[in-house]
């Protein structure tokens, strides 16, 4: 109860303070602050706002149209048509999901920013232009290379809605005579609107909220999004003060919108269920025959897998060893070296990074597991009233921006719990906000399994005279193994790679291996930044091979 | 050894409120194997979880050998890990990442008891024995047929020698052929083991096979308990009289000694009945052919043949007897005397019911049914 209770206590906490802070100005968390609106007035006043508002919205919405134009026809094709080796485009999808969005942004950096991007080097080159035809550095540019790395959630989110789909509504639409486009329009796309729209949804809210992409891109060039605006806003130059107040002030801002947005999310969730006329078990839907155009179909899906997945990481490997960039050309080739990383890397950096990554990979996933099931075992066991109260607690983090638990948690650190318990610049106060940004999926996950296994096999254990705890350990934690092993591990994956929280909270101490390749970038030393995401790389694939393999053997013991 | 009183417990659902045990009181005996039976719905399920400590009763007092177990004034709780109980349940519960010998052995060496390390393995053996099962001890309990999960959950249950065991329909996921031949196997071992039993079963005549004493529930309440036979023969009321077996129903007038109804007179000596308006029941089988002609005597019935069915160890036949009909069970081909059927009834076999009104209703609404 007391482990179930805790995650909830922190975020009340985190949205609390902040709340708190973005009503005072003067010396904040101390007795000299006053209340005030000026942060919220000074935070409308800003120019930049407007336009990072603006930026916000075209990109999402870019974001948004290449994702699902990519992944949504993608699962169609795999859960309704004959296309052939479709657990391949299963294995594909799923390895793309845990490619991180910095690896597909870095690549389309070197592809096609304005300055440097090959692409605009030989299209100026070759067709003899004044100025660089393609920049990536834009907001739609941004939300193309941000729409390839979410393609492979839209497909995964789509694609289960496919397979729910009752096939034989659209076997009687054909039957009463509708061809192919008939039934597709009057019978298939309205069945799947509320699903899409919901995934659509769902990706406007990773959408307004995602760092990664922007920072990567964005962020050298002056091209502000939201959530790089609240970055600039909380490290400010040397120059400026930081704005708390008015970051906490945009920070309830979003929150407000985030939670709105996920209100609608489930209430058109629930829409799609009303439309699930029974699917019942082991159905076989009617498969649409595409004959030669799985051909094409194969193409498309390629096609995409290089541009969001393999030029990417070609490159950056390219990016790792060449002395400046330049277009690859014989010349380039024959510069390629080692003594570039060899001279220039802070090696004490990346491996207090690598130190302290590990680390969070280790308590992270673990503290999450923990916590996680302690909440579903009340939520789904428990009749006591106290589960409807943690079911929306262990969703909201869901819903929260991470951008702005980070906020949050600075905040908390530095005008909080200064006095009492130092903090800021902790590995401790990373791990917290990991924790707390996992739970809402780790506790899903476990919810959904604890639901398939029969209240009466730990009963019997009662009966038997096993405690509790014994019962959990006994009866339930080997029961739910599977799916236990997949939750760690791909929270595992999500912590080693992650780079939003880790980019407000580090300090010199606490670095990550992600912010290591952050703030290389961010200096301008693209090589080591290339370089460094490659030794993240090394240490990745297994972690991924992990997942496959647990993933796997969860699926086939469902 | 089990002791209940005014035991009480609703279940809120989404249209009001359910009362799932109302006002129950049982006494069960040492030994005995104690039957409980309604139709579906009627709290025999949640009668045997509260007795198990599986579910929290409103109000009432559940006593266990004299020990309290269950009170609300003053308040006791015994959680099921302290109970000691064995139960089998009706899915089985049968571990799946545990093989046969783990799932007989994990009782023994964590629960309650903390049998030692080296005796484990006797009592495991000696308890799969009983059930017969000794030759799939290593095996996966996921790779057992139904009957053999159900004695994987009878070893579970009995290896703790537990002085209670619970049972709820612990046949019904088997077929009809092996549930005859579980049921008495069930008895036995029970009765081997000197435990008493609480059973639960909607099916009257499983019931009648296997118990010492049955208790009748419906809606949560108690209609009677007592021994088969005397359900069967001294049913309380109709409700209980028709649960275990058809009966023809006929409404009738106490006058002295007899009850006079359309189709003649009853005899009503030995019941404990003064109303005057009254039902008399008579079940099928006690409708019998005597040899001398037909005269007007109490007990003593004429009708017409409507029908009569061979069904090989027994007959069934449909009379009517002044518009009431009448369904009959026999050995022997029903007897005509010249187109009329002459039919008697033991004395001992009539039932008279009150006809109050939960009589009446009930009787009204099961004659609609037919
Ligand atoms: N957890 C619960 N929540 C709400 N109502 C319940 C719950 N458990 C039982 N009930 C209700 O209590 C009543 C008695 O249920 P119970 O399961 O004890 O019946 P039963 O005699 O075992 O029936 P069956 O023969 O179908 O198993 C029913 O009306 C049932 O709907
Ligand atoms: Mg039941």
């Amino acid at each position: 109860m007391v482990l179930a209770a805790l995650p909830m206590f922190v975020i009340v906490v985190l949205v609390g303070v902040l709340i708190s802070i973005s009503f005072q100005s003067g010396i904040i968390g101390t007795a000299d602050a006053k209340f005030t609106l000026s942060n919220y007035v000074d935070l409308f006043s800003d120019p930049i706002i407007e336009e990072a508002l603006y930026n916000t919205i075209i990109f999402s919405i870019t974001a948004t149209l290449v994702s699902m134009g990519i992944g949504l026809p993608i699962a169609w094709l795999t859960e309704r048509t004959t296309m052939r080796a479709k657990s391949a485009v299963y294995a594909i999808m799923t390895l793309g999901l845990l490619i991180p969005g910095i690896y597909t942004a870095m690549g389309w950096t070197f592809l096609a920013h304005s300055r440097i991007g090959f692409l605009n080097r030989w299209a100026v080159e070759y067709f003899s232009l004044s100025e660089a035809p393609i920049n990536i550095a834009t907001p739609i540019g941004m939300g193309f290379v941000q729409g390839l790395s979410l393609a492979a959630l839209a497909f995964i989110l789509t694609a289960q809605m496919f397979r729910a789909m009752n096939p034989s509504l659209e076997e009687a639409a054909k039957i009463h005579g509708l061809g192919f486009i008939g039934t597709m329009r009057r019978v298939t796309l309205p069945l799947a609107m509320p699903a899409i729209l919901a995934a659509v949804i769902y990706i406007v809210v990773i959408g307004i909220a995602t760092f990664d992409v922007p920072a990567i891109i964005g962020l050298a060039n002056r091209v502000y999004m939201i959530s790089t605006y609240v970055f600039e806003k909380a490290n400010p130059g040397d120059e400026e003060f930081s704005q708390h107040g008015i970051t906490a002030a945009l920070g309830v801002i979003m929150i407000g919108v985030a939670l709105l947005l996920t209100w609608w999310y489930s209430t058109v969730l629930r829409q799609g269920d009303k439309y699930q006329v029974v699917t019942g078990k082991g159905y076989r839907p009617t498969l649409i025959d595409i004959r030669n155009w799985g051909k094409v179909a194969w193409t498309f899906i390629i096609l995409y897998i290089i541009a969001a997945k393999i030029i990417p990481l070609v490159l950056i490997g390219y990016a790792a060893f060449v002395p400046y960039l330049a277009p690859p050309s014989a010349k380039m080739f024959s510069l390629m070296s080692l003594d570039g990383i060899m001279e220039n890397m802070d090696w004490d950096l990346v491996v207090r990074g690598l130190k302290n990554t590990v680390l969070l990979v280790l308590i992270v996933p673990a503290a999450t597991l923990i916590l996680a099931f302690s909440i579903s075992w009340l939520i789904i066991r428990s009749r006591s009233r106290a589960r409807y109260v943690l079911e929306f607690g262990a969703f909201l983090p869901h819903a929260l921006p991470e951008v702005i638990l980070a906020v949050a948690a600075i905040l908390l650190s530095l005008f909080v719990l200064k006095d009492f318990v130092p903090l800021y610049g902790t590995i401790t106060l990373i791990a917290v906000v990991y924790v707390i940004t996992r739970i809402s999926f780790a506790t899903r996950a476990i919810n959904s399994a604890l639901l398939q296994i029969h209240k009466e096999l730990e009963e019997a254990a009662h009966v038997s005279g096993l405690s509790e705890i014994r019962t959990s350990w006994r009866i339930l934690v080997p029961l739910l193994r599977p799916t236990l092993m997949s939750v760690w591990i791909w929270s595992a994956i999500l912590v080693y790679r992650e780079l939003t929280v880790a980019v407000f909270l580090v300090g010199h101490d606490n670095i990550t291996l992600p912010a290591v390749i952050w703030s290389y970038w961010n200096s301008g030393a693209t090589n080591l930044a290339a370089a460094v995401t490659l030794i993240m790389t090394l240490v990745l694939t297994p972690l991924v091979l992990m997942f496959w393999w647990f993933g796997r053997k969860s699926m086939m013991s469902n | 050894m089990i002791s209940i009183s005014h035991l009480m417990k609703e279940f809120t659902v989404t249209d009001g409120k359910v009362a799932a045990l109302n006002d129950l009181n049982i006494e069960v005996d040492p030994g005995e194997f104690f039957v409980i039976v309604g139709a579906s719905g009627s709290g025999k399920t949640t009668l045997l979880r509260s007795v198990a400590g599986l579910e929290t009763p409103d109000t009432g007092t559940i006593k266990i050998a004299d020990r309290t177990v269950f009170s609300n004034e003053p308040p006791v709780w015994i959680p099921a890990q302290e109970r000691g109980f064995g139960m089998v349940f009706q899915s089985y519960a049968v571990w799946p990442h545990l093989t046969v010998y783990e799932n007989v052995a994990l009782p023994l060496r964590e629960g309650a008891q903390k049998i030692p390390g080296n005796e484990v393995e006797g009592r495991v053996k000696e308890a799969l024995e009983m059930v017969q099962l000794e030759e799939q001890i290593h095996r996966p309990s996921t790779l057992l047929s139904g009957g053999q999960q159900q004695r994987v959950a009878l070893a579970r249950a009995i290896a703790v020698n537990p002085s209670v065991l619970l049972m709820d329909e612990p046949l019904s996921n088997l077929d009809a052929r092996l549930r005859e031949d579980v049921r008495g196997k069930i008895r036995d071992l029970a009765k081997n083991l000197g435990a008493t039993v609480l059973y639960v079963t909607h099916d009257q005549i499983e019931a009648m096979a296997i118990a010492d004493k049955i208790a009748l529930m419906s809606f949560g309440k108690l209609l009677q308990y007592g021994s088969p036979i005397e359900l069967y023969r001294n049913s309380n009321c109709a409700e209980v009289a028709e649960f275990f077996g058809t009966v023809n129903w006929l409404p009738g007038e106490l006058d002295g000694d007899v009850v006079k109804t359309k189709i003649g007179d009853f005899s009503a000596s030995q019941k404990a009945i003064t109303d005057k308006n009254v039902w008399v029941g008579i079940r099928p089988e006690h409708l019998a052919f005597p040899e001398e002609s037909y005269s007007a005597k109490p007990n003593h019935i004429l009708a017409d043949l409507q029908n009569s069915i061979f069904l090989g160890d027994q007959y069934t036949f449909e009379a009517t007897a002044s518009d009431s009909a009448l369904q009959g069970k026999s050995r022997s081909a029903p007897k005509l005397q010249s187109d009329k059927l002459h039919m008697a009834v033991d004395p001992d076999d009539i039932m008279v019911f009150a006809a109050d009104d939960s009589n009446t209703t009930f009787i009204n609404a099961s004659l609609v049914d037919k």
